[in-house]
C-alpha cells in the first residue's frame, strides 16, 4: 500500500469510526454568493486583501513585487513542490495577471516573480505593445489587446528545486511574438504559443543560471568527495583520527532534543551549514541594495533561491510535525533545529564552536527547548493564536540572543551579525518566523488605518452589513479608538523595495503584532461576534503592518 | 498590490485552444445546487486527501464553488466535471499552502489525482466505504479496537498502546497488519 492509498484509507477510517463526515456546506455557500452580490460596491476592501479570510491577511500580496521574500525562507522554491516560480522585467508597457482569486498588475521597467498556475491568463494593458523578458527563457511581446491564457508549463531542474522551464500559451485575443535566440514566432487570436529557450543564450540570466548549475555540479562532486575521505579516514582506526582535525568536515547534529534525534540524523548538515554560509552574505548583498532603492539583482536572487533550496532540502522531515513551531519558518527556527544549523554553518566557514562553547550552545538550546515545550503545552482554547505567535516568536529571539552571546566576533560575522548588527534580515533570530505572518498596507492618516483595517475586518469576518449594523458600529468604534492610540512607532516608514520584500525590523514586527493582540482583546469582549467570528479571530495570525505615507 | 477582481478577458471570446472542459460563458444549464449536491462530498474528501485538515476543507470546498459559480463551465460528463472540480480545488489548495508556506503532503499532485480517480472517486468513494465497512466487519475484536482507538478517538499511538497494555512498536505493527488487510479486503470486493 503506498502513501497515497494508505491517505485514503484512513481518512475513509476516521469518516466511519470516527464521523468525519463532508459536511453539507450548500447553505452556507448560498449565503457566502448572496452576501458577496450585496457588498459589491458597499465595501471598498483593503487592496490584495484576500477575498475569504482574514486568517489570510499575510498572503494576500504574495503574487506581486513581494515574491521576491519568498526567496529567502519559503518552500516553493527548491523544496521539490510542483509550483515554480517565474521570474520576468516588464521591459515596455504593462500587463495584468489574473491567477485564481488574485489579479495583480505588473508594470515597467520592474522585475516581478510569480508562480503561475494552469489557467492564469495575462492580459496585455496598455495602449503601446507590452513586452516581457521571461528568465531564462525569451522575450515575448504582446500587442496592446493581446490576451494568453496559460495551458501547460515544463519544469526544468533548477539546483534541488525546479524552474519553469517552458510556458504553453492560447492566445485568446490579439496577437503575441516570441523571441529567444534567433528564433521567433508569431502567434494571433487562437493559435498556441510555446515559450521556451531556444538555442543559444537569452541574455544572461541563462548564462547565469547555466553557471551556476555548473558550479552546483562541481560544488556537490566535492562535497561528496569530501564525505567519503572523512569516512574512509575514520574507517582506517585511530591514524585516521589524529588528522581528523585538518580531514574535511562531515558534520552531523550537535544537539538533539527529546524525540528529535531521528529527524535530525535524516538532514544533510553539510550542505544546509555550508549553504548557510555562502547564502548570508549574498541575502546582505541583495537587502542593502533593496535598501538603497535598487530593483534585485535576479542573478543574485536566483544564487540566493539555489541556496536556500539547500537548506530547505530537510523539508520533508520537518513538516512531519517533527519538529514543532507555527508555520515552517517556526520549526526552522526552533531553538534545536536553529542551534545544528548555526554549529553546521560555523563549521563550513572553518570557525567551529569550542567544547566550551559547545556545551553552553547545549545548555541554552535544552533550556529554550524545554521552555518552549511548557509554552506550547499551557494554552487554553481562548488564547488568540496572534498571542501565541508573539510569544512563540519572543522565545525565538532570546534563544538566539543567549546563543550568539556565546561567539566571538568573527563567528558572529559569519551568521551576518557584524559589528554593527544584523542586516534588515537576520537568518539567525525570529526574523524568517514573522515573515509569513507580515501584511503591510500603505495608510496615510490614523484615519486611513481604521478605515482599511475596518473594511478588511467586516470583509474577513463575514458580517452582513444589511443585518449586523449594531456590531458594525461597534467595531468601527472600538477600531477607531484604537487607531487613535497607536503609538507613533506603530506607523512604520519603510522604504518600498524593503516592504515589498517584507523585511520590517523585527522589534518593530512584534510590537506591531502585539499591539495588535490589544485589538483583538477589546473586539473580543466589546462586540457581540457569532461563535464563528469568535474562531476567526482566534485563529488569525495576520500581523497588519501600516506603512505610513503621511507627514 | 494586488486588486480582487473577477475581471474576465474577453468573456464572449473563450480560449479556442483549451481542453475538453474550458472556460465558458455562463450557460443555461449551469445550476450550482445541482452541482453541489452531486460533487461537494468528493470535493471535501479530495481536499482532506491532499492534506486539509477538516476547516481548511470546508473553506476551500466553498471557494472551489465559488469560483466555478464566477467562472462557469460547460457541463460535459460526471467524469470531466469531477475532474474540472478537483483541478480548481488542487489550484486552491495549491495557493493556501503557497501563502502559508506549506509543502503540499503530496509533491506531484498529478500522481496523487490519478490515485484519487483509482481509488476513491466511484460515486465520491461510496463504494469504496461500503467495502471497508464489510471488511471491518470481518476483523478480530482486538485489532477492531486498536483501529476505534486510532481513528475513531483519534488518539496517538503511544496513548493507544497504553490502552490496550501493548508498546507502541506492537500498536504501530498490528496497525500496518490490519490496514495492509483492510486494503487487500477491500481490493478484493470492489474487483469482485
Amino acid at each position: 500500500m503506498n502513501e497515497k492509498e494508505e491517505r485514503i484509507l484512513d481518512l475513509s477510517l476516521e469518516e466511519e469510526l470516527g464521523g468525519a463526515q463532508p459536511p453539507d456546506l450548500s447553505d452556507r455557500i448560498r449565503w457566502q454568493l448572496a452576501q458577496n452580490s450585496h457588498r459589491q460596491g458597499q465595501i471598498e476592501l483593503l487592496q490584495g486583501a484576500p477575498r475569504q479570510s482574514l486568517a489570510a491577511w499575510a498572503g494576500a500580496i504574495l503574487g506581486a513585487a513581494a515574491a521576491l521574500a519568498l526567496i529567502f525562507f519559503t518552500v516553493n522554491f527548491g523544496a521539490g513542490e510542483a509550483q515554480p516560480a517565474l521570474s520576468f522585467t516588464v521591459t515596455k508597457g504593462s500587463l495584468r495577471w489574473h491567477s485564481v482569486e488574485t489579479s495583480n498588475e505588473f508594470i515597467r521597467p520592474n522585475t516581478y516573480t510569480v508562480f503561475p498556475l494552469l489557467g492564469d491568463r495575462i492580459e496585455a494593458r496598455s495602449e503601446e505593445p507590452t513586452v516581457l523578458k521571461l528568465a531564462s527563457l525569451g522575450t515575448l511581446e504582446m500587442s496592446s489587446d493581446c490576451a494568453l491564457e496559460i495551458e501547460e508549463m515544463k519544469f526544468s531542474e533548477f539546483g534541488k528545486g525546479f524552474v519553469v522551464g517552458a510556458i504553453v500559451v492560447a492566445v485568446a485575443a490579439g496577437s503575441a511574438q516570441f523571441l529567444s535566440g534567433d528564433y521567433t514566432v508569431q502567434a494571433e487570436d487562437g493559435d498556441r504559443l510555446t515559450l521556451e529557450q531556444k538555442d543559444g543564450p537569452v541574455g544572461g540570466d541563462a548564462v547565469g543560471i547555466a553557471g551556476l548549475q555548473a558550479e552546483n555540479a562541481e560544488l556537490r562532486a566535492e562535497n561528496q568527495r569530501l564525505i567519503e575521505t572523512s569516512a574512509r579516514q575514520r574507517a582506517e582506526g585511530p591514524q585516521a583520527e589524529v588528522v581528523e582535525s585538518d580531514a574535511p568536515l562531515e558534520v552531523g547534529v550537535a544537539i538533539t532534543y527529546a524525540d528529535f534525534s531521528e529527524t535530525l540524523e535524516g538532514m544533510d548538515w553539510a550542505l544546509m551549514g555550508s549553504a548557510a554560509k555562502d547564502m548570508i552574505p549574498k541575502l546582505q548583498e541583495l537587502m542593502k541594495a533593496l535598501e538603497e532603492g535598487g530593483d534585485p539583482p535576479i542573478g543574485l536572487a536566483g544564487e540566493i533561491q539555489q541556496l536556500n533550496g539547500q537548506i530547505l532540502q530537510s523539508l520533508g522531515q520537518i513538516q512531519d510535525g517533527q519538529i514543532p513551531g507555527t508555520g515552517i519558518n517556526g520549526s526552522f527556527t526552533h531553538p534545536v533545529f536553529a542551534a545544528n544549523l548555526m554549529n553546521a554553518t560555523l563549521e563550513a566557514a572553518g570557525m567551529s564552536l569550542d567544547e566550551a562553547q559547545m556545551r553552553t550552545l547545549q545548555d541554552i538550546t535544552g533550556r529554550f527547548a524545554g521552555e518552549d515545550d511548557s509554552r506550547r503545552g499551557s494554552y487554553g482554547d481562548d488564547v488568540l493564536a496572534l498571542q501565541e505567535l508573539v510569544e512563540e516568536i519572543g522565545l525565538r529571539n532570546r534563544f538566539f540572543e543567549q546563543a550568539k552571546a556565546n561567539l566571538t566576533p568573527e563567528q558572529l560575522a559569519v551568521l551576518g551579525n557584524g559589528p554593527d548588527g544584523p542586516g534588515p534580515i537576520d537568518l539567525f533570530s525570529g526574523d524568517p518566523a514573522w515573515q509569513q505572518w507580515t501584511k503591510p498596507v500603505k495608510v496615510n492618516s490614523r484615519s486611513d488605518l481604521a478605515s482599511k483595517l475596518t473594511a478588511n475586518m467586516l470583509a474577513g469576518m463575514r458580517f452582513d452589513v444589511s443585518t449586523d449594523s449594531a456590531q458594525i458600529n461597534k467595531l468601527t468604534e472600538v477600531i477607531n479608538n484604537w487607531a487613535k492610540s497607536a503609538p507613533d512607532s506603530y506607523l512604520m516608514k519603510t522604504p518600498g523595495a524593503l516592504a515589498n520584500a517584507k523585511a520590517f525590523p523585527s522589534a518593530n514586527v512584534s510590537a506591531a503584532a502585539q499591539y495588535q493582540t490589544q485589538l483583538f482583546a477589546s473586539i473580543m469582549s466589546q462586540v457581540d461576534l457569532s461563535p464563528d467570528q469568535r474562531k476567526m479571530l482566534l485563529k488569525n495570525r495576520g500581523v497588519f503592518i501600516p506603512l505610513y505615507s503621511g507627514k | 498590490m494586488a486588486h480582487e477582481t473577477d475581471k474576465r478577458l474577453n468573456p464572449s471570446k473563450p480560449s479556442r485552444a483549451s481542453g475538453a472542459v474550458h472556460l465558458a460563458q455562463k450557460t443555461p444549464e449551469f445550476d450550482l445546487l445541482a452541482l453541489l449536491r452531486e460533487h461537494q462530498a468528493e470535493i471535501w474528501r479530495y481536499l482532506r486527501y491532499l492534506g486539509c485538515d477538516p476547516a481548511a476543507a470546508d473553506e476551500l470546498t466553498q471557494d472551489t464553488f465559488l469560483s466555478v459559480h464566477a467562472r462557469p463551465f460547460e457541463l460535459r460528463s460526471p467524469g470531466m466535471t469531477r475532474s474540472y472540480l478537483r483541478k480548481v480545488a488542487r489550484n486552491l489548495f495549491l495557493k493556501q499552502r503557497r501563502q502559508a508556506l506549506q509543502r503540499p503532503r503530496f509533491v506531484d499532485l498529478d500522481e496523487a489525482d490519478l490515485c484519487w480517480e483509482q481509488t476513491a472517486a466511484d460515486r465520491a468513494g461510496d463504494e469504496h466505504r461500503e467495502a471497508l465497512r464489510k471488511c471491518m466487519a470481518e476483523l478480530g475484536d482486538r485489532p477492531r479496537e486498536a483501529l476505534q482507538l486510532a481513528f475513531g478517538e483519534g488518539l496517538s499511538r503511544r496513548e493507544v498502546a497504553k490502552r490496550l497494555n501493548m508498546r507502541d512498536q506492537g500498536v504501530k505493527t498490528l496497525l500496518r497488519r490490519v490496514k495492509d488487510r483492510l486494503k487487500e479486503c477491500i481490493d478484493r470486493r470492489l474487483r469482485s
